[in-house]
């Protein structure tokens, strides 16, 4: 991984040239993109200019034997937020980048015309192939044409009709262990950008790339071991996530009252019973799916698995918390069938799905669509794909669907959608919401070891003072974790266990020969965000961007009638130096 | 709390082993016991449910008593008609921020349940539990071969969504003394008012 890929899509036809890492050398996932798109991107230029970059990065220790190591970065000047962009995704693609050596592989420069491009990157190099053929089609059309090429050992990254539409809700999607498109980096509209630069997909063919060596082999597999076997004996990593895959969190946060329904207008849903994690591992189990799979070689968790139909056909992966929040309370559907078929749509088209249901709910709000009627969502989802001029509206995100509707009632931070907790009732993730660079994110503050990073500082945990420094910390801490490649879900078990944490860090340093500490961890993860934030100001960005849509101070919400109370001093002070 | 209007004796059920988790959908709606007024939230945890102290400290990791995240069990005294929630460890920000005690509990300091005196209450009072996720799994059958009550409608409504595979063997559905088939027995169970309450106990064979 020692090398960065740059196709020029500038010519009569992509070129691209090899080049090695320079000044970003030691940087990877999250920490390269954002390092890039930082330096190479003007702020003020469009997201769907020439000026705009695409960089898709694994991390860094993906493509190694590390377990979960399989996250990729994708990163731009974001076409819904306006502002600097990190989405990232599993599935197989960052191992197989990593392997064939390119730390990342950057789309840049005016594309010329409408023609789309097809890259073939090996051992070999790599080929540019026109193909007019690809026009419109969808992830899974593509995964039909290609699988016979990276089906085996390889990866497919590539765009839907909504990224080639240029939506600001579009994602790049990155195929799975059976080779499905099932795994996007979804939130900011990072597909438009790929299809401004005319590329509808990256075909990987990972035969002959050999797993990542480290630098001290022992070391390395001692402290993978002991990571691996942390995560394991961690009741959420190890067991929970198997079981019940995040949509286990529908029925605790629907308890907590911070389950957004209807729109955001109350914090519990009547049905949430129905759709719950639970009842849709136990509904998997009847109909023969799998209730526990990995989305990428090397996953130790099983979060995922397959959503099939009472007859046992393949529908889609299984639908995460977020989609099943988004297209289900939020949206009034309480059936897991139809929002099964939603995931799959937006798979298919490559739309985020937490954009997606938030901008339903939002139509149902201006009267478009009745809450609770799956089958329009279903017409809705289609007729995004097709891009009528309504499917248009709605797959620009939620914020332009409330103003083309006259609805105030849009629930976005930097125009990007809020997923599935109400920072009503959880007002330390508002915080998140309103100050993370990428907008309404709900994993832009995770849990990272609060214990070793000092996460919170000396201040009281449950003051306004105190959640400003507790939502800080954590957007540090989980921007260092977005570097590595590792799944955000292995937060839990290093949260709860030091050693855990202190066995990534020695994998960390033993694959790369470093001698890092967990404060040098912290600081990489303040450098990320100072550049983040830096080209979000540069961009145009103030303090007023850093806020909460003004109703959710204004209006109570049910169960416990609370308003978001944080003041803006307090959320002013998040990031003050 | 539901009037209790008693339905002949209990409803007893006999299911094949294997379909005992189809009816841990009941133990998520919530099912009523009765307990000590005024006694803390733990000691109806280990005392009245019969949770080991182990499981409570280390299995039960998130605690809501009313939709309130309550940190300390100890100190927590639910109100007649409390609603107790139990989850094992749950995933993602939010998961970690309602753990009770968490590092992150912060993160929820409106929603976290303040703890009061306990009341000087004499008699029993009624308390709905819920259990949720691998709680369910792991102590629902020993829940539901003891018996639990819950309301008429919410058994009405999961035992009709039910396929015919649970109820083998054939008339194998006993209130009080008396064999029912499944159309006789949600016929009777929709003939008692919304709110009334069924005790319901499992027995469980081979299969």
């Amino acid at each position: 991984m020692d090398k960065i890929l740059r196709v020029d899509v500038s010519g009569d036809k992509p070129s691209y040239v090899e080049e090695p890492l320079g000044d970003y050398a030691g940087m990877g996932g999250r920490g390269l993109t954002s390092a890039m798109v930082s330096k190479e991107v003007p702020a003020d230029s469009h997201p769907l200019g020439p000026e705009n970059k695409l960089v898709i990065a694994p991390g860094l220790l993906s493509g190694s034997a590390a377990v979960n190591a399989g996250r990729l970065s994708v990163g731009c000047k974001s076409p819904l937020t306006g502002g600097i962009k990190e989405a990232n995704a599993g599935g197989q693609g960052a191992n197989v980048l990593a392997r064939l050596g390119y730390a990342a592989i950057v789309l840049e420069g005016e594309r010329q015309g409408e023609e789309l491009y097809i890259l073939r990157i090996g051992k070999k190099g790599m080929d540019v192939v026109q193909d007019a053929s690809l026009e419109k089609l969808t992830n899974y059309q593509l995964m039909e044409r290609f699988h016979g090429e990276y089906g085996k050992n390889g990866a497919m990254i590539s765009i839907g009709p909504a990224g080639e539409m240029r939506l600001a809700n579009s994602t790049v999607a990155v195929t799975d262990m059976e080779g499905r498109p099932t795994r996007h980096a979804g939130r900011g509209g990072v597909g438009a950008v790929m299809g401004s630069k005319g590329i509808k997909a990256i075909l990987l063919d990972g035969s002959e790339a050999p797993v990542r060596r480290p630098q001290d082999p022992e070391a390395f597999k001692q402290a993978n071991k002991q990571f691996a076997e942390g995560l394991r004996r961690h009741p959420v990593t190890g067991q929970g996530m198997a079981a019940y895959g995040t949509n286990v969190l529908t029925n605790v946060i629907n308890e907590s009252g911070a389950y957004p329904t209807y729109n955001f207008r109350q914090g519990q849903y009547p049905d949430a019973e129905r759709i719950s994690g639970e009842t849709q591992a136990e509904l998997e189990k009847s109909r023969g799916g799998k209730a526990s799979h990995g989305c990428h070689r090397g996953c130790i968790m099983h979060c995922s698995g397959e959503f099939v139909d009472k007859d046992g056909n393949y529908v889609t992966k299984q639908p995460e918390y977020e989609t099943i929040w988004a297209h289900g309370g939020n949206c009034g559907i309480g059936d897991l069938d139809a929002i099964a078929r939603m995931d799959y749509l937006n798979d298919d088209f490559g739309l985020d799905t937490i954009e997606m249901g938030a901008t339903i709910g939002v139509a149902m709000e201006a009267g478009l669509l009745d809450f609770g009627d799956a089958d329009r969502v279903m017409e809705l989802l289609q007729e995004v794909g097709k891009g009528t001029p309504l499917g248009r509206i709605l797959g620009s995100g939620a914020a332009v669907t409330a103003k083309a509707f006259g609805v105030e009632r849009a629930p976005v931070v930097k125009n990007q959608a809020m997923p599935a907790y109400d920072p009503r009732a959880i007002k330390g993730i508002g915080v998140t919401y309103a100050t993370s660079p990428m907008g309404a994110d709900h994993t832009a503050g995770y849990a990272v070891a609060t214990n070793i990073m000092k996460v919170g500082g000396d201040v009281d945990p449950l003051s306004n003072e105190g959640q400003a420094a507790l939502s800080r910390d954590l957007q540090v801490a989980t921007a260092a974790l977005d570097s590595t490649g590792m799944c955000l879900f292995i937060a839990f078990a290093i949260l709860d266990q030091p050693d855990t944490f202190q066995a990534l860090i020695d994998m960390l340093n033993a694959f790369y020969g470093l001698e890092m500490t967990a404060d040098d961890v912290n600081g990489l993860g303040k450098s990320i965000l100072d550049k983040e934030r830096d080209f979000n100001t540069r961009a145009g960005f103030t303090a007023m961007d850093d806020r909460l849509p003004r109703y959710f101070r204004r209006e109570a919400l049910a169960p416990h009638q609370a308003v978001f109370d944080v003041s803006d001093q307090e959320l002013d002070r998040v990031f003050a130096k | 709390m539901p009037n209790s209007i008693p339905f002949p004796q209990s409803l007893e059920l006999r299911v094949a082993a294997r379909m005992v988790p189809r009816f841990f959908t009941l133990l998520r709606q919530g099912f009523w016991i009765r307990v000590e007024a005024g006694a803390s939230l733990q000691y109806v945890l280990t005392h009245f449910l019969g949770f080991p102290s182990s499981v409570v400290q280390d299995r039960i990791q998130t605690i809501f008593l009313d939709g309130n995240a309550v940190d300390d069990p100890e100190s927590a005294y639910p109100d007649p008609g409390a609603t107790v929630a139990l989850s094992a460890a749950a995933p993602g920000l939010a998961g970690a921020g309602l753990r009770k005690g968490g590092a992150l509990a912060g993160l929820r300091g409106s929603i976290t349940f303040s703890a009061s005196p306990a009341g000087h209450q004499d008699g029993a009072m009624d308390l709905r539990i819920r259990l949720y996720n691998l709680l369910a799994e792991e102590w629902g059958e020993v829940f539901l071969t003891e018996g639990i009550k819950v309301e008429a409608e919410e058994l009405r409504a999961v035992l009709a969504d039910m396929s015919a595979e649970v109820w083998a063997p054939e008339g194998a559905v006993r209130v009080g003394g008396e064999r029912l088939g499944p159309e006789a027995l949600l016929q009777r169970l929709g003939e008692l008012s919304s709110d009334a309450l069924v005790l319901l106990r499992l027995t469980t064979v081979s299969g």
